[in-house]
């Protein structure tokens, strides 16, 4: 009787099992389909962006327009390419990005005075006193590492922006641990 | 204990002889339950795959059975024509064409109120009277902007559709816009390159089926052609200049390399936008005529280079054979003068380059019809020029040709031929003296560079060509050609002035000015020519609008640009080992420098 059950049972369930073989392989050969179908289109939209930005590269490179703006902002005006006195006005000049590179890795060497004070302190919260010994601790490294001697030497604020750049860096240290100096 | 033994018999019972007959039935209702609950479960499957799975894919922003279609047919633009260094010259972008459902129409006088209120050039009647016409499908505007697209889909009617095709763009405008030719509203190509390689640009089904596809990517079909736009454009920039400043009424240009035949640049005035080629039919001046390839002209003194050079091919005489230019020459109604008559008798070299036209009839009399026909023929003067492109015009030539043409042909009148024939012809004499064919279509291996020819034909002996070169160097150094001189190009060439025919014969008022020059003359690589229609004299020019006031100029310039562009180093070379130095013994020294042809 058992053995009869299970010699109906058994193709049964091994048609249940091929059913949804089946299934699950005609469901993703359909998405992957439908997968394919979108890749072509966007490699199709692709080739179109390329198409236009294509065409227009050569309409704005067309010789008579090239001409005619290398007339208008060289010809006749003494001005040279890489000279200054194509600068009108001095202030207007954006001022150099000139990356922080603090000596030590900050992250680091800030999660490790964190551990240190946590040590003592009850908190095992970043606290905005923490962080700002961290910071000022960090400060010490661009004066003893100045910033790149290629810097322009005609940006006499050049420390200035390095310090707001570094304000930023600080800034976006104290959005990822969710911390403002405020709190 | 009589119930146990009730109970066993009982069990004995059902264990006994209708035991089978229950199992049966029992399978069969497991059985029977089995196939229920899988009906259920593919029923839930499926339910599943409805809601969820199908319901997932109905998420993608596309519909599936536009994109099946898409991919299965998909639209294939038109090839694209590039310069040589494969800048593009014409190519196809997919734009918005706008169709309209007259069954949906619910308000067509709104409906073509709100139209004409985004296509201003659109006639309000016109497109009322078609959107009330009986049908599906009418076409409103074909290859609409993006703005335009937007501020109709703004309209919001739903009888308003959009067909997206590809539109022929043209990102260089009117500078190559003769070679390259137009196409019309189908695609298909209507003159220029695009008329005669139609059927390589277009995609036909049959050859877009059998095309590689391969992840996407079409293995479209692009056309590189022998021109280069920087070239392009210095000529057309100088040509302008010299029409606008001696009035010219058109004007037709060339650069050619005299070795491979290319054609560099070909510009001929007035030009057009193809983007509306449709509205220069009725212009002043016709731009849509070619007058590089199309046009044919009786070219004056220019033909003198074939005359000249069949002339010392044939008789081989030295350069001091002299030509009584004393006075002019009768032959039967025709008195042959010189513009700018020396009245004495002058050198070979002097006739070429004081431009005598008394010195050249006697050279083509000399000749005989029958040699200097056959020389021309040899040059591919009295046949159509053989160039990939439709405009073509075929050469006007003498029939019956009698001795009296001969006469007047071997100074450029009485055959008309088109610029492109005169750069060819002059160029195969100058090269060397092979033959040269001229083209458009820039092969794969070829980059400025000599090509490797596997036959030649000799037209004119490599000691005809040496002399040439020296003698078209001597009309610069010396002659009528001396405002094309670029120090350190040894630019040699010549001039030509030849009167057009009006009503009555020819018209001294009406000219054809031009000038044919190459450089560098020790072994010329390019040659260019410019040749003006109708200039008139101006105070800088003391009046004159000869070929020396006119093109020789401008070629110069032309050439200037070209050693800029394309990097040529000047060679300095000394005044005395300059290559038309020797012929200076030749020339008499009662010459006059000035204008003339």
């Amino acid at each position: 009787m058992k053995g009869n059950l299970f010699h109906i049972l058994v193709p049964f369930v091994l048609a249940a099992f091929a059913g949804a073989g089946l299934f699950w392989t005609s469901q993703n050969v359909q998405t992957l389909n439908d997968d394919l179908a979108k890749a072509r289109i966007e490699i199709m939209s692709e080739q179109e962006t390329i198409r236009v930005l294509r065409a227009e590269w050569d309409y704005l490179n067309n010789p008579e327009r090239l001409e005619k703006v290398a007339d208008d902002y060289f010809s006749g005006k003494g001005h040279e390419v890489g000279t200054a006195d194509l600068v009108q006005d001095p202030e207007y000049l954006p001022e150099p990005f000139v990356p922080v590179v603090p000596k030590r890795k900050p992250v680091l060497s800030l999660f490790r005075a964190v551990v240190k004070s946590g040590a003592s302190s009850s908190s095992s919260e970043l606290s905005s006193h923490q962080f700002s010994s961290g910071r000022s601790a960090l400060q010490h490294s661009p004066s003893q590492n100045p910033p790149s001697q290629n810097a322009p030497s005609l940006n006499t604020n050049s420390q200035n922006t390095y310090n707001e750049t570094e304000q930023d860096f600080f800034g976006i240290l104290d959005s990822l641990t969710g911390e403002s100096e405020g709190n | 204990m009589s119930s146990i033994v009730g109970k066993s018999k009982l069990r004995l019972k059902i264990a006994g002889s209708r035991s089978s007959a229950l199992d049966i039935a029992r399978g069969r209702l497991a059985l029977i339950s089995v196939c229920f609950v899988l009906a259920y479960v593919i029923v839930l499957a499926r339910i599943f795959d409805l809601s969820v799975i199908e319901g997932e894919l109905a998420h993608f922003e596309y519909d599936r059975s536009s994109v099946q279609q898409d991919i299965a047919a998909p639209l294939l633009p038109r090839g694209n024509i590039l310069d040589r260094n494969g800048v593009l010259l014409a190519t196809s972008l997919k734009t918005a064409s706008l169709f309209a459902d007259p069954s949906l129409v619910t308000d067509p006088a709104g409906l073509a109120n709100d139209l004409v209120g985004i296509f201003p050039e659109l006639k309000y009647g016109d497109v009322l009277h078609s959107l009330q016409r009986d049908g599906r499908f009418v076409w409103v505007k074909r290859n609409i902007t993006p703005q335009e697209q937007k501020a109709v889909l703004q309209v919001g009617s739903p009888a308003l559709n959009f067909r997206y095709d590809y539109s022929r763009i043209y990102p260089q405008g009117a500078l190559v816009s003769h070679i390259v030719g137009t196409t019309n509203v189908d695609g298909k190509g209507v003159s220029g390159i695009e008329a005669s390689f139609n059927g390589f640009l277009s995609q036909p089904t049959a050859k877009s089926k059998a095309r590689k596809v391969s992840g996407g990517k079409q293995d479209e079909p692009e056309l590189y052609l022998t021109i280069d736009v920087r070239l392009q454009h210095a000529l057309r920039r100088e040509m302008l200049r010299a029409k606008n400043e001696f009035s010219a009424k058109a004007g037709a240009g060339l650069i050619f390399d005299v070795v491979s035949g290319e054609i560099l640049a070909a510009v001929s005035l007035p030009d057009f936008d193809p983007h509306n080629a449709g509205s220069y039919r009725n212009a002043e001046n016709n731009p849509l005529f070619n007058r590089v390839t199309l046009g044919v002209y009786e070219m004056g003194s220019t033909f003198k280079i074939f005359s000249t050079a069949a002339y010392l091919d044939t008789f081989n005489v030295s350069l001091a054979h002299k030509f009584d230019a004393t006075k002019p020459i009768q032959r039967g109604r025709f008195k042959i003068s010189d513009y700018h008559a020396k009245d004495r008798i002058l050198s070979i070299p002097e006739v070429f380059m004081y431009s005598s036209n008394i010195g050249s009839a006697l050279m083509g009399e000399e000749l005989g019809t029958d040699r200097l026909r056959s020389f021309y023929s040899d040059l591919g003067l009295l046949n159509k020029a053989s160039v990939e492109i439709s405009e073509i015009g075929g050469p006007l030539v003498p029939d019956p040709w009698r001795d009296i043409n001969t006469i007047t042909a071997s100074y450029g009148h009485g055959v008309a031929v088109s610029p492109l024939q005169l750069m060819v012809g002059a160029s195969s004499i100058v090269n060397g003296g092979i033959r040269v064919e001229p083209t458009l279509i820039r092969s794969h291996e070829q980059s400025y560079k000599t090509p490797q020819k596997s036959h030649e034909v000799r037209v004119v002996s490599p000691q005809t060509a040496h002399r040439m070169r020296q003698l078209l160097r001597l009309v610069v150094t010396d002659g009528t050609g001396e405002n094309a001189d670029v120090e350190g190009y040894s630019v040699g060439g010549k001039t030509g002035t030849a009167e057009k025919t009006g009503s009555g014969g020819y018209d001294r008022k009406k000219l054809l000015s031009s000038f044919i020059g190459f450089f560098p003359m020790e072994e010329p690589r390019y040659g260019v020519l410019i040749v003006m229609d109708e200039p008139k004299g101006t105070k800088a020019s003391f009046g004159y609008a000869t070929g020396g006031w006119v093109s020789t100029p401008a070629v110069g310039r032309v050439i200037r640009s070209m050693a800029a562009i394309l990097g040529i180093p000047a060679n300095n070379v000394k005044k005395e080992e300059d290559i038309a130095a020797s012929l200076k013994v030749f020339i008499s020294d009662e010459k006059k420098k000035g204008a003339g042809h």
